[in-house]
Parts: C-alpha cells; structure tokens; sequence
C-alpha cells in the first residue's frame, strides 16, 4: 500500500487482538463450520461470524468461550443460506495419493450424507484431532451427546465405505 | 476393506484446511473482480438480519475513477421535490470560503487553474442528476399524493438513468480535507434523494411502500446551496495533484463513498444520511490472512475490512447492521 500520501498506516491494540485471533480461533472457528456444513457454507458463514466478530469485538474479547458464541453466530447465518436449506453439503475430494489403495467409495460423499451434528463429530475429531471437550464447548453440546454423535456417525461411515 | 478408516479421516483433514484456504482466497478474488459491475438491485444489503452488510467499493486504476458496486439500481423516488435553495445553505464546517447560492450550471469555467478544473466532470454530472431526481420526484409525488401503493413501470427507467454512481466516479482522490467533505456532502444529497425512492416493484417486503418517500426532501432542499458551496470552494483553490490508485488518499476517499451509501442504502434504509460530518477513518496494518482482507479498520464505530488489488482497485467490506 502506498501510504505516503497521507501517512502510515496506524496499528492499535484492538486491531492487533482481533488479527491474532483471526489466525488462531478464526480458524478453529472455521474447521467447525465447514465440518458441519460443508466447504461453500461454512465459509461463508465463518466471514459472517468473524465480521459480526470484528464489529462486536468489545464485546467478543471478553468473552470465555468465544469460538463458541461465534459458532452459533455462523449457525444462524447458516439457516438463512439458500444452498443450505437445499440440504447441499459440498466437500472437497482426498488429496491426490491420500487415500487407501482399496478406499472403495468416496469419502467426501459419506460424510456429506451424515447428519450435521454427527459429520462435525466426526471431522473434527478425527480429521482435526480435537478432543470431545473441545468439540462439546464449540458446538454447545455435551460430551455424552459429542460421544455419541461419533459413534453413531463413524458406524454410518463405516457401512457407507464397506469398512470393516 | 480393511484399511484404518481413522487414518483416512486424519488425511482428509488436511484435504479440508487446504480447500478451505483455496475456498477463501478465490472467495475473495470473486468479489474483487465483481467490483466494476453496478447491480441494479441491492436486496443482500437490505435484509434486516443480515449480520454484516457488505459495501463494495473499489477505486480503479489509472483513472482514480472510484467505482462503488453493489448499488441498488430501482427502489425508491424522492419525494418531495424541493425546486428552491434554502437562504442560508449548510456547509462543511472546515470549508474556508463562504459558499454562493448564485452559482448554477452544470459546467464551472474558471479564469485561472483551479480544483473547480479536476471537479468539473463530477458538478456537470451533480447538476445533471438533480434535474433527473427532481424530475423523477415530481412524477412520483402526485401519485403518492393520490394514495397508490404500485409505482408505474416507467419510474423504473427514469430511477436508473439517475443513479448516482457515476457521480461518485468523478471524484478524485487527493482534494483538500475540506473540498473533499463539501463534495462528498453534495454526493450524499444525491444518493438520499436516490434511495428514497421505490421502484414498481420496491424491493424490501419489511417496509411499508409509503416508507419509500419520506427522506428525499431535506436533502433536496439543501442541494443547490451545498452544490454552489462546493463549486465556490474548489474555484479558490489550486489544482490537485492526482494520487496514486493505491494511495491512502485513494482508499480513504474509497470508503467515505461507500459509508455515504451503505448510510442511505443498507440495512434496510431508504435514503436521509447526509456526509454533514465525515466520520475519523483509521487503518490496521496487520494482514488478515486469506479469506478476508489485507488490511482493517474502523469508519466511524463500525469495522472495515480492505484490502488493494493491483488492475482492481480497493475492496472494502464495512461491517455493520
């Protein structure tokens, strides 16, 4: 940017806060969004969350569980997007060499049919490695409903990928 | 099969943080290159629930042309139409010369170079539009009068040929604090007598269509006085020199044309925002990361996103109702 016109730009403390979190919870807050409501959605409503976050952010950096009050920010975003009230969940395929050599069916297509909750379980346990608590406190749930989101949801993926 | 379904899962967790990243970067370039485009209706910025309405504006390159997306193109009429200049017109506090209520026309000749030369396409255009919301406004205002509920079709027309936007296009970036504030009030007067104004269809189902007419007139009232105000100003002072595309002069320019409009447009608004005060920019310089901007800040109270693509201009996503 060229600033000589009419000055530096200026850093505060406040802008500095809100570009940390941006790059630490931001993206935990987004990894559950997707993992719940797919790639197009759940991006989107994470810009929605995050911008609704910078706007209130007095408020959000004081909060206890912030990534958690932002998830449910992103949930109803969600609800009033078109191609989630369609019921489409797009995911992305495996990288290239990823998969198993005898993967069968494709992953992305077995999770996109999970139900949301149990898909969120799943991904983010398993593929981001979070732990129940962490998944409970974001997604405002308790660790028995986590538990048995991911029970039942890696069951379903088994049948759908003939897993054994 | 009989593969660790756990170990895929993990896999696949780096498929899904790299498609998301990708997601956002393109996300953001998809926005950038629908600058240029003038949509004629605004309807996202009008949902009342909407968390973070987006103002989209972008100074192009080379021109310092600034182009403000996303305008609603056919909403509202104004109102009442108010053919004569108040005595005593309303200026920008800071404006160092006391503005002419004579001053008419749509071209401004000047005897000696003056920042009147750099504005002369912008008051061309100024006086132009005011005839065409004056006229708008006095075919609106009888049917109004007489209780309809549905505009005519040709209301729609005669509001997109008025469109502001070119207005905005016609400012350059670099001009004095003060000139800079009475052409930006000139601008906002445009834009509230514009958004005012409902087309045969309107466009918002959660106002009343006799909403559509009510916040025209103090702006119309005051136009010719502000205008001539600002052709006095800009005749006293010396030229500007032109800045850069990616200047702060620019993006800040940028933006206080798009608050003008998210003012009078967004979150359900139906115009009366007037630039009497420009509200305090101030710009973070930390990257935001893909997704989202380069840079932030704050307009006013309400947070912007920003960021300056070279051949695009500035984007910028101010973060309010």
């Amino acid at each position: 940017v060229n600033d000589t016109a009419v000055g530096p730009i200026t850093l505060d403390p406040g802008g500095r806060e809100f570009s940390s979190f941006f790059d630490d919870e931001g993206r935990q807050l987004r990894r559950a969004l997707v993992a719940t409501y797919g790639l197009e959605v759940g991006s989107e409503v994470t810009n929605d969350a995050l911008a609704w976050a910078w706007a209130h952010w007095d408020r959000v950096r004081g909060m206890e569980h912030p990534v958690g009050y932002l998830y449910r920010v992103g949930q109803s975003a969600a609800r009033r997007h078109h191609r989630w009230q369609r019921g489409v969940v797009d995911l992305p395929p495996e990288l290239p060499g990823s998969e198993p050599p005898d993967a069968g069916p494709e992953l992305a297509a077995a999770l996109a049919g999970l139900k949301p909750a149990q898909r969120a379980a799943v991904l983010l346990v398993h593929a981001h490695g979070w732990s129940y608590a962490e998944v409970a406190e974001v997604t405002a749930a308790s660790v028995a409903s986590v538990r048995n989101n991911l029970h039942r949801g890696m069951q379903q993926l088994r049948q759908r990928l003939e897993v054994s | 099969m009989s593969y660790d379904l756990e170990d895929r899962l993990q896999s696949y967790g780096r498929a899904l943080d790299e498609a998301a990243d990708q997601r956002a970067a393109s996300l953001d370039e998809l926005e950038v290159r629908a600058l240029p485009t003038v949509t004629p209706m605004r309807t996202a910025h009008r949902r009342p629930v909407l968390l973070a309405a987006a103002v989209v504006a972008a100074l192009a390159i080379g021109a310092a042309a600034v182009i403000v997306g996303s305008r609603s193109g056919g909403e509202r009429t104004s109102v009442s139409v108010v053919t004569q200049p108040p005595t005593t017109p309303t200026v920008p506090s800071t404006t160092a010369v006391a503005p002419s209520t004579t001053t008419s026309g749509s071209t401004v000749t000047t005897a000696t170079p003056s920042a009147a030369t750099n504005l002369s396409e912008f008051f061309t255009d100024a006086s132009r539009l005011d005839g065409q919301l004056n006229a708008l406004a006095s075919a609106i205002n009888p049917l109004v009068a007489a209780g309809t509920t549905h505009l005519p079709v040709s209301i729609d027309a005669a509001k997109h040929a008025a469109d502001p936007t070119v207005a905005a296009a016609a400012i350059p970036a670099g001009l004095s604090p003060d000139l800079e504030h009475a052409v930006l009030l000139v601008y906002s007067e445009l834009v509230s007598r514009w958004s005012s104004t409902c087309t045969s269809t309107g466009d918002n189902p959660s106002q009343p269509f006799h909403d559509c007419f009510t916040q025209g007139a103090a702006a119309a009232a005051r136009f010719q006085a502000d205008l001539a105000a600002a052709k006095a100003l800009a005749e006293s002072q010396p030229p500007i020199v032109g800045q850069a595309p990616d200047s702060r002069a620019a993006a800040d320019l940028a933006l206080q044309i798009s608050h003008i409009d998210l003012g009078n447009e967004g979150c359900g608004g139906l115009g009366g925002y007037l630039a009497t005060e420009l509200p305090p920019i101030v710009w973070y310089a930390h990257p935001l990361g893909t997704g989202l901007a380069a840079v932030m800040g704050k307009i006013g109270p309400s947070g912007f996103y920003a960021k300056y693509t070279p051949g695009q201009g500035w984007f910028a996503r101010e973060l309010v109702c």
